[in-house]
């Protein structure tokens, strides 16, 4: 028998964003504040609002969807009493690079508040260290946020509560051990610790799901065990999981900590396989029904062909690019204006030689902020030092570089599907949605917008000699 | 080299050195012509960075943990990939997926990876890592000429799936639960409907798990009520069911029919489709105990129907082990038998032990139904390995119960009367109520086969007590029929047919078509036989008896009903 050794425990701080991004005042600091992975909340120096330059896409429906008001002065207000047993569970889709991290770090700094919801955010990339991720080590890995999260925050647990749970994790590690040990594999420990204090049955839990979560990181047969035993008894796992979740709930309010729990679980759209995404819509559905929180996931923008049957179970929301262009190709000037802001803040304008290198390369971004940042970042690579600007031209030759490349990740059949494309867009067709559709919003080299009707070439791609040699 | 591929490579080296030469998240993808290509790299870094740490990643050979831990043992040194189109391999779909996935972790921890693949292998990256490519850093492509004319050498080729366990599983921790529960919705803000829900739900199936039926109706119904007031149809549905499976633990299967047909159309109603499958389930289940088999097979295929297309593997296997209890009660062993082991494909499947052992469990008795006792005890032992590996004491309980029915028959008495009483005491320690019962009537059948009958008397007394009290009207009917056997024997038929008529009345009342069979085929024989100038009235019996047969097609009812040879209308 082989016993693991568990690293020590410790608290998780609420806080997920480190700023370090300063502006930059010289070319050898651009790198560094065009930084495309760092999102930005509403109080750091680089942010930059793009209200009502999303198309549909407003703030307001997401509160609305949240059962939060939003008062004169800028309070957010969430009343749990009508519809106490609805809980909200939204889909917030977008692109790549659309900026829905950052969005979504937004509402968690906005609505976390005793008036409002105790936001648990849950970046499954960052601390899910597994191979097959499923929705139930999503829920484990939730779980254990939140027992983390209300440690810090001081929730005053009822002992009862906490040695219900106890009781029930544990039974389920003995049962997982028995698998275990049947196969060989190295059983998940169960230390006895302190369970007559609040405080000794709050660490055991949290140390029992902590552990349960580590042996989902484990070997392949390990995970399914442990995910088998709890799949078996998902009907009892959601039960007690929606009893703590409402207990829990109950004494948040009692503390005037905040209304109810929101958990914010970002990344889900990374951690499987594009067809995999499309089958938890039809089996882990029913499992995510069950489960009786405020949830917002994020979600490819590719299931939103599966709206209607998503729409079954929960919201959904898109979070699109901004638009810079208008169908008639017109640029839209205030769209353009918050762009330039964007940079702005971040690189001082001195580093440009002159404003239209700014604005080429927003032309190009096709309202995607991480493309925009990308457009610079190898524009400063390509800039001379002892000039100590970005150019014009070093901008264009960035723009040519960069089409050039998403151009080779292209098929024959791409190209007859980009002409065809065209051609509805100058009819001024509606574009539809297809796996080739699919394959191509994957490859950045079309871009939606509004909800997801309006669709448009990759400007970058535009520019390329293959795609004007085959389409233009 | 060509002048031009030098000036290219210079070109593609100098963007290289910009990227590289602040700290920080690089994802750099480095297309080539030839393997060589990693060499000069390589040996490029080295010099223009002669400080910097390199570290050599090969994805060949290597699964998922073996990488990350190597990457997080590469600290600071740049990760070099010579072999990136490994990672898209088929059988490398999960790795690709969670190198994808961890996207984050590593812009985190700022590693610099330099990803080196072969330029006809480039357009994977975007669909197989969409979230990591989004977050690329540059994309380069070397042009080197192989140092001799060989063919160019492709690193990587592409071609291109019960008790509950609220409360744990003794009955001293579920009594504990009780208490926890009800000392929370005591704590808890009256006003809170949802959470109240919850914890009565909870209640109820606690108290349903200890066959305290009573208790489990009465808290099963509040969160009925609140499940009501809160609008919650989704809880609505599930009450419904719940309050419908205590009628049938009761053996009240018309009100059962009625909750579980409320749940299914609830469930209907808001597109829940797990709910209607085991709505629909459960109905079947009702069809089935009562012998309207076609029926019960209507409803367990629709409810197949929507477990598969769910995709719910461990519903569907569900299904296909009530389907096969029709055709074993029919005496269609052959097709019992190949929905079990269907049944059984899909418990191993998806790794569901408790499904695996119960399905052993039922090949285990159809195998004894036939005959094939040492086939039977094989299974059950198999069962009851399995039962005990996974801790399932309810199962092993029922597993060692029929086990010791087994010896039983060949007349192993002390053999079966020891495992019937390993059996009582798992029940009794579970707080199984009704397996209790069943079990104590299984034991007390051993003593009337030992012909002890005051015994057999005593055990089946104390049997009736304890299915009177949980409402067990299945079971009551059983021992009812049972207990007339004890004065049959000793001649009493006026008693005899007193306890028969009783069990008759019950099982009519209920519905248990199976049973009154049985009853039916008992006061026949007894009016026919023992009770002077009873003959017609025997002959109505067994003629109902008959009727009823005609429809379940007991094979132990239809030989029986032969030897007799009636005669006809």
């Amino acid at each position: 028998m082989i016993f693991l050794k568990i690293p020590k425990l410790w608290n998780v701080k609420c806080s997920i964003f480190v700023f370090n991004m300063k502006i930059a005042t010289r070319l050898s600091e651009i790198d560094a504040a065009v930084d495309k992975f760092t999102p930005v909340t509403p109080d750091h120096p680089f942010y930059t609002n793009f209200k009502n330059l999303r198309g549909d896409f407003h703030e307001r429906r997401v509160m609305r969807i949240l059962n939060v008001e939003t008062t004169s002065n800028r309070k957010y207000i969430f009343d749990y009493r009508p519809n106490q047993s609805n809980k909200t569970l939204l889909f917030f889709a977008g692109m790549r690079g659309s900026g829905k991290t950052s969005e979504l770090a937004k509402y968690a700094k906005l609505l976390h508040s005793p008036d409002c919801f105790f936001v648990v955010t849950c970046n499954v990339d960052e601390d899910l260290d597994m191979d097959n991720v499923q929705y139930m080590d999503i829920l484990i890995f939730q779980l254990e946020r939140l027992l983390n999260l209300s440690a810090d925050a001081g929730i005053k647990l009822d002992k009862g509560i906490l040695s219900s749970m106890q009781k029930w994790f544990e039974e389920r590690v003995k049962e997982i051990n028995t698998s275990l040990k049947a196969s060989g594999s190295a059983e998940i420990e169960l230390n006895t610790g302190n369970l007559t204090s609040i405080t000794g049955l709050f660490s055991h839990i949290l140390g029992l799901t902590a552990r349960v979560k580590t042996g989902l990181s484990g070997s392949r047969e390990r995970a399914e065990t442990i995910r088998t035993n709890f799949k078996n008894r998902f009907l009892d796992f959601s039960t007690k999981f929606n009893t703590f979740i409402e207990q829990t709930n109950e004494q948040l309010r009692r503390q005037n900590i905040a209304r109810e729990i929101l958990f914010i679980v970002d990344g889900l759209e990374k951690t499987m396989s594009a067809d995999t995404r499309r089958r938890i819509i039809l089996e882990e559905s029913n499992r995510i029904r069950q489960i009786k929180a405020n949830t917002i996931f994020t979600l490819p923008i590719e299931l939103m062909k599966e709206e209607q049957r998503i729409r079954n179970f929960s919201e959904i929301i898109t979070f699109p690019f901004i638009k810079v262009k208008e169908r008639s190709g017109a640029l839209i000037e205030v769209a353009m204006e918050k762009l330039r802001e964007f940079i702005i803040k971040r690189i001082d304008r001195t580093l440009f030689d002159k404003v239209e290198t700014i604005d080429i390369a927003i032309e190009h971004s096709g309202g995607s902020p991480r493309q925009l940042l990308r457009i610079i970042e190898l524009a400063n690579w390509r800039a001379d030092e002892t000039i100590g600007k970005i150019t014009y031209n070093n901008m264009e030759d960035a723009i040519d570089e960069l089409g050039n490349k998403i151009a080779r990740y292209l098929e024959p059949e791409d190209f007859e599907l980009l002409k065809a494309l065209k051609q509805d867009l100058i009819a001024g067709n509606p574009i539809g949605f297809n796996s080739q559709i699919q394959g191509l919003l994957e490859k950045e080299v079309i871009f939606e917008y509004n909800d997801g009707t309006y669709k448009c070439v990759n400007p970058l791609l535009e520019r390329s000699k293959l795609y004007m040699h085959n389409v233009s | 080299m060509t002048p031009m591929n030098e000036l290219w490579n210079n070109e593609q080296f100098k963007l290289l050195e910009r990227a590289l030469y602040n700290p920080g998240f690089r994802f750099i993808i480095i297309g080539y012509n030839h393997k060589s290509v990693f060499d000069h790299v390589r040996k490029w870094l080295s010099t223009t960075f002669p400080t910097q740490l390199l570290y050599k990643l090969q994805i060949e050979g290597n699964d998922y943990h073996k990488l990350t831990k190597n990457i997080d043992n590469a600290g600071k040194a740049w990760v070099l990939i010579p072999d990136f189109d490994q990672l898209f391999t088929p059988k490398n779909k999960t790795l690709y997926t969670a190198f994808n996935q961890r996207r984050d972790y590593f812009a985190r921890k700022k590693v610099v990876f330099l990803c080196f693949i072969f330029e006809g292998n480039l357009k994977s990256i975007p669909s197989k890592i969409p979230d990591l490519w989004s977050l690329r850093s540059l994309e380069l492509e070397f042009r080197f000429e192989p140092a001799s004319k060989t063919l160019v050498n492709f690193l990587g080729s592409q071609d291109t799936n019960k008790i509950s366990s609220l409360g744990g599983s003794t009955l001293a921790k579920k009594e504990a639960e009780i208490r926890n529960i009800k000392n929370q919705i005591d704590a808890s803000n009256p006003t809170n409907f949802v959470l109240q829900q919850t914890l009565y739900s909870q209640l109820g199936r606690i108290f349903y798990d200890l066959s305290n039926y009573a208790d489990a109706f009465k808290y099963a119904r509040q969160a009925y009520k609140l499940s009501l007031d809160l609008v919650d149809k989704e809880g609505i549905a599930n009450s419904q069911n719940n309050i419908g499976l205590i009628y049938f633990a009761k053996g009240d299967y018309q009100q059962a029919l009625v909750f579980f047909d409320l749940s299914l159309k609830s469930s209907r109603e808001i597109g829940n489709k797990p709910g209607e499958g085991a709505a629909l389930n459960n109905i079947g289940q009702i069809y089935a105990i009562q012998g309207e088999f076609s029926k019960a097979e209507k409803f367990y295929q629709q409810s197949l129907l929507i477990a598969r297309k769910l995709g719910s593997k461990d519903r569907e296997g569900h299904t296909l082990n009530n389907m096969s209890q029709i055709f074993s009660a029919r005496g269609e062993y052959q097709e019992a038998m190949e929905l079990l082991e269907k049944s059984m494909l899909i418990s191993r499947e998806v790794e569901d032990k408790f499904s695996e052992a119960a399905t052993l469990n039922n090949i285990g008795e159809i195998l004894r139904a036939k005959g094939d006792i040492h086939k039977a005890l094989k299974v059950l032992d198999q069962s009851l390995s399995l039962r005990l590996e996974i801790g399932d004491k309810l199962g092993q309980g029922t597993t060692l119960n029929n086990i010791g029915q087994i010896y039983g028959t060949i007349g192993e008495y002390k053999k079966a009367l020891e495992l019937l009483e390993q059996s009582l005491e798992i029940k009794l320690e579970i707080g199984d109520k009704i397996g209790e019962g069943t079990t104590l009537n299984n034991i007390s059948q051993i003593y009337f086969s030992k012909g002890e009958y005051l015994e057999a008397q005593r055990l089946l007394e104390q049997t009736l007590v304890i299915q009177r009290k949980i409402g067990d009207k299945s079971g009551e009917g059983t021992t009812l029929n049972n207990i007339s056997q004890i004065y049959d024997i000793k001649g009493d038929y006026q008693k005899a047919m007193e306890y028969l008529e009783k069990s008759l009345m019950l099982r009519r009342k209920i519905g248990d078509y199976p049973g009154m069979v049985y009853t039916l085929f008992n006061l026949g024989s007894t009016c026919l036989d023992k009770i002077v100038n009873q003959y017609d009235k025997g002959l109505i019996y067994l003629k109902e008896c008959a009727e009823i047969n005609k429809k379940i097609q007991n094979p132990e009812i239809t030989v029986a009903l032969k030897k007799l040879d009636l005669p006809s209308e």
